[in-house]
């Protein structure tokens, strides 16, 4: 899987879909850090550099679906799978190995945003002023989440060949968690909350924690135990379905 | 012999529909063996089981003596190289790019083969073009390089010369002899263009409905196919006898109708027959192709 690994990180570094993904999440968090900046100074209030710190992890989801959609697409467009296989390597190394670019990349590009935000917030902004304890939870999670939602992303990407049909599915799944989870958020946010049944209840706050939906409640400063086993599991679930599946599937 | 790849009762369902139907093949090693089929024979479903891309249904196939489904095949497969249908390239990348990425694959320890590679292939001028401006036979030669990447002993190409010009054509079949007789690497080879084919293969597997009709030799082929000359006569015993007394190689297909393989002064036999009380109703020259061997064997209808 090393072999496997070293490719691909050669490959990701001259990925033109990699660079973009990266340039499009440091470019949203220069622009949000200066953006808080003009607001306060227009309407003459302090904005904290919490306030858009973690819109990274709204973005990321719709970003990696294209990101993963198109570089492991490629894979099978390109005809990368086959000669790798052809040379002797295992589908489950394939899988784990592409799995590990993706994740990579997902972080790689969150930390771009992070990056860029700070670098341009905290000499606007000042420091944070939420506990530095919830702004690193907050990371982690949306990190994790990050991770869970590429793992779906990839094993989209792994199981089916035609890349189109994949970029199109992978990209209307983001935003579909995503817009579920403002919903989600609303209805739990209502004043006649109590008046919901325990079962609807439930439910709503399980779906709730699901990767692409706790963006919602990332964003604003929310994590919450539940979310990183919700990530957790997704992860591990999707890439034991995926290794499963690309094991057998017959490839073209 | 020694067999570099050899395949037996091998079978391919999907569904209902078997694309290989107990297929068994030989592959010595040394040869160019060529695949020929028509669309939907078996011939891509075959190299895609050989180059692990898919698990046969029943049956088995080995490489190097190492049968299917035994854990060391994988390792067997670094010795052999391959391009299934479409060249397998990264389309962003440049030539020594995608060579290098290759190598990385392989785990190889060095880029200092790439030059020669790429030299090999007639691809050392593309600099910093990348493949996807190549055009198709460049991206055919790359893929070859590729595949050519881990010096294989085995090369397997699928349909090589598909959608090339005639002079893609002829640099791509003199690139496989090249290869074949100066790096002794066993080609496997499958195209429609059967006279191509008759340029290179010195083994061939006929495939039809997932069945392996014939495996033959290219000096069997030759022998098969030599030109004859046919011809038909009212007794074919006097024939015969006439034969025999000229020493000429001959074979009686019915009473009336016999081959002979040998270019005649046509009023000496004429002559001769007519004292054996025979005569000659007519007389044509015969020279089978593959491609009419082909026809001959698997029937007409379809499209090789």
């Amino acid at each position: 899987m090393g072999n496997l690994l070293a490719a691909g990180f050669m490959r990701l570094w001259k990925s033109r879909s990699f660079w973009v993904s990266m340039a499009v999440m440091a470019g949203v968090g220069a622009f949000e850090a200066a953006y808080c900046r003009r607001i306060g100074r227009i309407f003459g209030e302090r904005i904290e550099l919490d306030q858009r710190y973690m819109v990274f992890a709204l973005m990321s989801g719709i970003i990696l679906s294209a990101f993963c959609s198109l570089f492991v697409g490629s894979e099978y467009s390109d005809g990368g799978i086959r000669r790798k296989l052809a040379a002797g390597h295992t589908r489950s190394a394939l899988y784990l190995s592409n799995l590990t670019l993706c994740v990579t990349a997902g972080l790689l590009i969150c930390l771009g945003y992070i990056a860029a935000y700070l670098a341009v917030g905290v000499p606007l902004l000042g420091f944070f002023h939420f506990a530095l304890s919830r702004v690193l939870l907050s990371t982690l999670d949306a990190l994790l989440m990050t991770a869970a939602l590429t793992a779906v992303f990839t094993m989209l990407s792994m199981l089916h060949q035609n890349k189109t049909v994949v970029v199109v599915t992978a990209i209307f799944l983001a935003y579909f968690l995503l817009f579920l989870g403002i919903f989600l958020q609303n209805r739990l946010s209502e004043p006649n909350l109590p008046y919901m049944g325990d079962i609807k209840r439930s439910m709503y706050q399980f779906l709730l924690t699901l990767p692409g939906c706790q963006a919602v409640r990332l964003a604003v400063m929310e994590p919450e135990w539940t979310m990183p086993a919700s990530s957790g599991g997704v992860l591990a679930a999707c890439t034991g379905l995926g290794l499963a599946l690309f094991g057998r599937k017959d490839i073209r | 012999m020694d067999y570099v790849l050899t395949a037996e009762a091998l079978g391919k369902h999907y569904g209902h529909f078997k694309a290989l139907d107990g297929l068994s093949m030989h592959v010595p090693k040394g040869s160019i063996y060529g695949l020929v089929g028509r669309n939907g024979a078996g011939k891509t479903t075959l190299i895609r089981l050989v180059c692990g891309l898919q698990a046969p249904t029943s049956g088995a196939y080995t490489l190097y003596g190492v049968p299917s489904g035994d854990r060391a095949l994988a390792k067997v497969r670094r010795r052999m190289g391959a391009v299934v249908e479409t060249p397998s390239i990264y389309l962003d990348l440049t030539a020594e790019d995608n060579l290098k990425e290759q190598y990385l694959v392989l785990g190889r320890p060095s880029y200092e083969g790439i030059p020669e590679l790429l030299h090999l292939v007639g691809l050392a001028d593309t600099g910093k073009k990348k493949a996807r401006n190549f055009s198709l036979g460049m991206k055919q030669r790359l893929g070859i390089a590729i595949a050519l990447a881990g010096d294989p002993d085995l090369l397997v190409l699928d349909e090589p010369v598909n959608g090339l010009d005639p002079q893609g054509i002829i640099e791509i079949r003199e690139l496989i002899l090249k290869l074949n007789r100066e790096r002794q690497i066993t080609v496997v080879i499958s195209s429609h263009i059967l006279d191509e084919l008759a340029k290179l293969a010195t083994h061939y597997g006929f495939i039809d409905s997932g069945r392996m009709v014939k495996e033959i030799s290219a000096q069997e082929l030759e022998a098969a196919c030599r030109k004859c000359v046919h011809v038909e006569v009212t007794d074919t015993a006097a024939l015969a006898r006439v034969l025999d007394g000229m020493g000429v190689d001959y074979k009686i297909r019915s009473e009336r109708e016999a081959d002979v393989f040998a270019q005649m002064n046509v009023s000496q036999l004429t002559l001769a027959l007519a004292k054996e009380n025979c005569e000659v109703l007519s007389m044509q020259e015969r020279d089978e192709s593959l491609e009419s061997y082909f026809v001959n064997l698997v029937g007409g209808g379809g499209h090789a």
